[in-house]
C-alpha cells in the first residue's frame, strides 16, 4: 500500500513515495516547458527506486505553484491537491513534531507557517508581491557565479567582510551584484555570497516575525540546502534551526502523507 | 556652434548633437558594463546615425554630412543619467529631472506634467510655470513600475520587447497579472501561460498593472494639461493607451521620440553654457 505526494514547484518537480511511515521513494527533476511531462517522469523514477509499479500506488496528492494545471492531465488514481502551506506543515510535523514554525524557500515563492502542538496550521505568511524574502536572488547569483545552492552556502561562510546589499528589490539586487563582480579589484565570491545571503535573511526573517517568533523553527524547501542562509536565520534568531536532510522534499513529503490519510479514511469509510 | 547632451541611462545611451539649438543628429546604443566606452560608443551612434535596438529614426534629420564629428568639436558637453558623472569628455552633468524638465518643454511647449519611465527607474515631474521642476517623484526601489519588468516578462514569452505593446492590444480577455513584483514576472507569466492562457491576454495584463502602478506614482505630483510621457514607455502604443484611459479625459502628448527627451534637455543646457562662454569672455579657472 504505497502513496504518493508531487510537489511541482516553478524550479523542479519533487516526488515523495511513502509506504506506511518509511520513505521509501524520492526523486526530483527540473520543471521544463511541459510541467505535466516532468511530473510523470519524476514519479516513474521515484517509483523506479521503491521497486514499486505505478498500479501500486493507492493514492496521491499534489501540491505545489502548478499543481492545478498539472494534475488535471496526470491521470494518477485517487489525485488530490493540497494547498502548499499545509503540505509545509505536514511534511515539516512528520519530520519533527517538535517543530511550531516553519519556514519554506522555495526557488521563488516563500512562506513561513505557525502550528499548533498536533502540527495544525495556525497563521501562514506567504511572499508573493515582492521577492526580496524568497530564493529568487540566490537562484540568479547562483546561475550568475555558475555555482549550485550547496556550494553556495559554503563559500559564504568563508566571507570575512560580506559586501552589503543595499537594493530591496531582487530585480535591482541582482544588478548591483553583477556591479560586485564587476569592480576592480572584484569584490571576493565569499563576500558577495554572504551579502547576499544576508539580504536574503532579513527578508525572510520578517516574514516569521508576522507569525511570531518561534521555539522551534524549522527550515524547508530547497533553498534551505545553503547553510550560509541558515546561519543567517540562525543569527536572527539566536539559536539553532531545525534542519531536515534534503530539506528540499519536505513539501513534497507533506503531500505523501496527506495521501496515507487519504487511504486510510477511504478504507475506514 | 555645436553642442551636444548625452543620457546614459540605466538600460541604454542617448547622444543628441544640436548645431545652434537645432537638431543635427542624434543616436542610442544598450548600456554595456563600461560607462565611459558605452559614452563613447552612443557619441559614435549619433555621427553614424545609428539608434541601435529601436530600429528606425522617428524624427527628421537635416542633410547634412555628420559622421566626420568629433568630440572636440563641440562647444559644450552636458552629461545626464544615472551614469552621468562617470562621463570623462562631458563639461557638466546635470540630474536627468532637471533635463527630462527641460527636454520636455523642447518637444512639448507649455508642458505641466512629465512622466518618464526608464529601464530601472520611473518619475513624475511637475513642471511651474516659468518652465521650472516645480515638483517630482521617483521611484527607483522597486522594479515593478519600470520597464524591466516588461522586459523580463517579454522575454519570458518570447516575444521581442517593440512588439508586445502591439501584441497586447489583440487581447480579448481581461486577466489581471497574477504578480506585482518583477522577480516573480517570469515564474507568473510561465505560469499562466501553462496554465493555458494567451500572450495577448497576459500582455494586456501586465500593462494594465504597470499602468496602474506608474499613474499612482506620477499622481503625487499632480496630473495637469500638457501631459507627456517620456522614455522606453513611451514607444509602446498599448501602455500609452492605457495611460491616456486613466487621465480623465486628458491627452497625452507624446514627443516624436520620447527616449532622447532627457539628452535634449542636456543639449540644450549645454548650449546655454557655450552661449554664455561666447557672449562675454569668462575667466580661464587656472
Amino acid at each position: 500500500m504505497a502513496v504518493v505526494g508531487v510537489d511541482l514547484g516553478s524550479q523542479s518537480t519533487k516526488v515523495v513515495i511513502l509506504e506506511g511511515d518509511e520513505i521509501v521513494g524520492g526523486a526530483s527533476l527540473q520543471t521544463g516547458e511541459s510541467a505535466e511531462t516532468e511530473a510523470r517522469m519524476t514519479v516513474l523514477e521515484a517509483l523506479k527506486q521503491a521497486g514499486l509499479k505505478r498500479e501500486d500506488l493507492t493514492a496521491a496528492v499534489a501540491t505545489g505553484t502548478l499543481a492545478v494545471p498539472v494534475t488535471a492531465n496526470l491521470n494518477i488514481a485517487a489525485l488530490k491537491t493540497r494547498s502548499p502551506a499545509s503540505c509545509v506543515a505536514k511534511g515539516a510535523y512528520f519530520r519533527f513534531p517538535q517543530a511550531r514554525t516553519v519556514l519554506y524557500v522555495g526557488a521563488d515563492s516563500s512562506m513561513a507557517v505557525r502550528l499548533s502542538a498536533e502540527g495544525e496550521v495556525e497563521e501562514s505568511v506567504k511572499n508573493e508581491r515582492c521577492a526580496v524574502s524568497s530564493g529568487a536572488l540566490l537562484d540568479i547569483v547562483a546561475r550568475m557565479l555558475e555555482i549550485s545552492v550547496e556550494e553556495m552556502g559554503a563559500l559564504s561562510l568563508q566571507s570575512t567582510n560580506p559586501e552589503k546589499v543595499s537594493s530591496r528589490c531582487v530585480v535591482f539586487a541582482e544588478g548591483e551584484i553583477l556591479s560586485f563582480i564587476h569592480k576592480e579589484p572584484p569584490v571576493p565570491i565569499p563576500d558577495v555570497l554572504a551579502g547576499a545571503n544576508q539580504c536574503i535573511a532579513d527578508g525572510l526573517w520578517g516574514m516569521v516575525q508576522k507569525v511570531g517568533v518561534p521555539s522551534e523553527l524549522l527550515i524547508c524547501g530547497g533553498v534551505a540546502r545553503n547553510v550560509g542562509l541558515v546561519k543567517a536565520i540562525e543569527a536572527h534568531l539566536g539559536k539553532p534551526v531545525l534542519l531536515p536532510k534534503q530539506p528540499q522534499y519536505v513539501r513534497a513529503l507533506g503531500a505523501a502523507v496527506f495521501a496515507r490519510q487519504m487511504e486510510k479514511e477511504g478504507v475506514a469509510s | 556652434m555645436m553642442t551636444m547632451g548625452i543620457d546614459v541611462g540605466s538600460r541604454s545611451t542617448k547622444c543628441v548633437i544640436l548645431d545652434d539649438g537645432k537638431l543635427l543628429t542624434y543616436g542610442s546604443i544598450e548600456t554595456g558594463p563600461n560607462i565611459v566606452k558605452t559614452a563613447q560608443a552612443a557619441v559614435e551612434a549619433a555621427v553614424k546615425r545609428s539608434t541601435g535596438i529601436w530600429g528606425e529614426y522617428r524624427m527628421e534629420l537635416p542633410d547634412a554630412k555628420v559622421d566626420h564629428l568629433k568630440i572636440e568639436d563641440m562647444a559644450c558637453i552636458v552629461s545626464t543619467g544615472y551614469g552621468r558623472a562617470i562621463v570623462p569628455f562631458a563639461h557638466r552633468n546635470i540630474t536627468e529631472i532637471t533635463c527630462h524638465c527641460r527636454g520636455a518643454q523642447w518637444f512639448v511647449p507649455g508642458v505641466s506634467t512629465v512622466l518618464d519611465v526608464g529601464g530601472q527607474d520611473s518619475k513624475g515631474i511637475r513642471i511651474g510655470a516659468k518652465g521650472e521642476v516645480a515638483d517630482f517623484v521617483m521611484n527607483d526601489k522597486c522594479a515593478g513600475g519600470t520597464g524591466r519588468f516588461m522586459e523580463i516578462v517579454a522575454e519570458a514569452l518570447h516575444v521581442p520587447l517593440a512588439e508586445i505593446g502591439p501584441l497586447s492590444l489583440q487581447s480579448t480577455k481581461n486577466l489581471p497579472f497574477s504578480s506585482t513584483c518583477a522577480a516573480f514576472g517570469r515564474g507568473a507569466a510561465v505560469t499562466m501561460s501553462k496554465e493555458g492562457e494567451r500572450k495577448e491576454d497576459i500582455l494586456n495584463g501586465l500593462h494594465e498593472a504597470i499602468a496602474n502602478r506608474v499613474m499612482a506614482l506620477v499622481k503625487k505630483v499632480g496630473i495637469a494639461d500638457k501631459f507627456v510621457i517620456s522614455g522606453g514607455i513611451g514607444r509602446n502604443v498599448a501602455l500609452v493607451k492605457k495611460i491616456e484611459a486613466r487621465l480623465d479625459g486628458l491627452k497625452v502628448n507624446l514627443p516624436q521620440e520620447p527616449m532622447i527627451v532627457g539628452a535634449m534637455g542636456a543639449a540644450l543646457f549645454a548650449l546655454d553654457s557655450a552661449s554664455k562662454k561666447t557672449g562675454r569672455t569668462e575667466e580661464v579657472a587656472g
